[in-house]
């Protein structure tokens, strides 16, 4: 094959396969376009889930090679800056909780849907902890914990249908050809 | 190979992975570290980026958010056929309303001229000139308070501008990009507003404590406001012009003071930016002007009634 290998993804190098290779970004960034858009609520901000963080949990655990630590730094800093955070809070809890939850591809090869989710719970659990943590220190401000929450409640309540969604793109994705280091 | 291919990505790629994850993950974890701490220090550079950044998006937000805002208006509109006798019988009660209101107006203006000219005062400053935008991002975090709208610097938005709904006030432009500009909520942790009690002449400011109900601060002494009572901007500073209404006092608990504001939350979907008319030169530098000074509001009034015209013949080509 002439192709050269992409961290572990056959690919020609056409712009084609660049195209399916990129659309577990794209999906991250179609989810933070959702999680931004603006919905009715009688307060002046509305609390919704973070799809884009059950995107990320979900091709971290289906597909490392193709949503590495570069892209999803550039996902959060997008989310970031769209939604007038502080550049680089959400990259920063997200790196943090990976570092501490580190676990190899093959610890979620052949897992239940039911596990991913209880794995994917704990992690979101940590990640908005941090964020929580690190926005309070950012404002010199303690925030209210509450809102957080149910933040949380509601992205964890929302994994099944995001991943149901980012599940049916599998097909239009380039093959594995073997296991991949993720980078 | 050329400087920018496929191919050359593809290596780089390959080799940033070869790094392993653990290193890749640390230097992500670093770079995202130090834009946060740059951030922190108001480092101008991250600022414009997040304006840029801001920029980009913008597209891609109002691509997500027309299917989110369609299926909405479908329920509102389903809603609102099962109530469609109720909403007329409250409609034609605020016309009514509405109409004494007219009367009242009309009859105050003309008695305020008339006391200005008994009393030789000043024409009040002219009213601001302003620009609708579209809400296209909330903030979607319990951290901050902000909407981005889909105008910026191309339309003459600047930071410190205050963003209208019909019911009041809801913030201020504290970001512009070149087509999109970030509005803080005057529920905002970061939000000061000064504003005046209609009925008591109260002075405070308005804080903002990410709440629904910004609190007054700096109140007098002995203040005489109760609840209920119109709170509105009082000009003081020069950033925001007086008058604007905020919303009402809500709750009153010892120290603290509750604004419940009268923007209907539900219902933001366009805001009016006003754009502050231009302070008018000194009288005395006016005459040394190559162009006749004429006030702002003069100068409109005259475009429309056709007294004012501009020229638009082409101009002779060549030169330089």
């Amino acid at each position: 094959m002439s192709g050269l290998e992409r961290g572990g993804i056959v690919t020609t190098g056409r712009p084609e396969e660049l195209l399916r290779g990129s659309l577990p970004f794209l999906s991250v960034l179609l989810l933070i376009g959702i999680d931004l858009a603006p919905l009715p609520s009688p307060a002046p901000t509305a609390l919704s889930p973070l799809l884009c963080l059950s995107a990320i949990f979900y091709w971290t655990v289906h597909r490392p090679d193709l949503l590495g630590n570069t892209l999803v730094l550039i996902a959060t800093v997008v989310l970031d800056a769209t939604a007038g955070l502080p550049l680089g809070l959400t990259a920063t809890a997200l790196f943090v909780t990976r570092l501490l939850l580190l676990a190899p591809p093959r610890f979620f090869a052949g897992r239940s849907f039911l596990v991913l989710w209880a794995c994917f719970s704990l992690a979101v659990t940590v990640l908005m902890t941090l964020r929580w943590l690190l926005a309070s220190v950012y404002f010199q401000h303690l925030f209210a914990f509450r809102p957080v929450a149910f933040e949380l409640l509601l992205t964890i309540a929302a994994y099944p249908l995001v991943s149901l969604g980012m599940a049916r793109l599998h097909p239009y994705l380039p093959k594995v050809a073997h296991a991949a280091p993720r980078g | 190979m050329k400087f920018f291919s496929f191919e050359r990505l593809t290596v780089l790629g390959a080799a940033w992975r070869a790094m392993g994850e653990r290193p890749v993950l640390v230097v992500c974890l670093g770079l995202a570290l130090v834009v946060l701490l740059l951030g922190k220090l108001e480092v101008k550079a991250v600022h414009k980026a997040a304006d840029m950044l801001g920029d980009q998006v913008v597209p891609l937000v109002v691509l997500v958010r027309e299917p989110v805002a369609w299926s909405r208006d479908v329920g509102e509109k389903v809603g609102a056929l099962f109530a469609v006798h109720a909403e007329n019988e409250r409609l034609r009660a605020e016309n009514r309303r509405l109409l004494e209101w007219q009367a009242q107006a009309v009859r105050l203006g003309v008695e305020n001229r008339s006391l200005r000219t008994m009393l030789d005062m000043p024409e009040p400053a002219p009213a601001a000139d302003w620009v609708s935008a579209r809400i296209v991002a909330d903030s979607a975090s319990p951290f901050v308070h902000t909407r981005l709208i889909d105008i910026g610097r191309s339309a003459d938005i600047a930071p410190g501008m205050a963003v209208m709904t019909p019911a009041g006030m809801i913030g201020r432009v504290i970001a512009v990009g070149d087509r999109s500009a970030r509005i803080l909520l005057v529920t905002d942790l970061n939000s000061k507003v000064p504003v005046i009690v209609e009925r008591s002449g109260d002075q405070a400011l308005l804080t903002g404590d990410n709440s629904a109900e910004p609190k007054l601060e700096f109140l007098p002494l002995n203040p005489r406001f109760g609840i209920g009572d119109r709170v509105m901007t009082s000009g003081r500073g020069g950033v925001l012009p007086a008058g604007l209404m905020i919303g009402e006092i809500s709750r009153i608990e010892g120290s603290r003071v509750a604004v419940r504001p009268a923007v209907d939350w539900h219902a933001v979907d366009f805001v009016a930016v006003l754009r502050q008319a231009p302070l008018p030169p000194p009288a005395s530098e006016r005459d040394g002007l190559p162009f006749e000074w004429r006030e702002p509001a003069s100068a409109l009034s005259d475009l429309r009634e056709g007294a004012l015209s501009f020229d638009l013949a082409p101009a002779p080509a060549g030169g330089g």
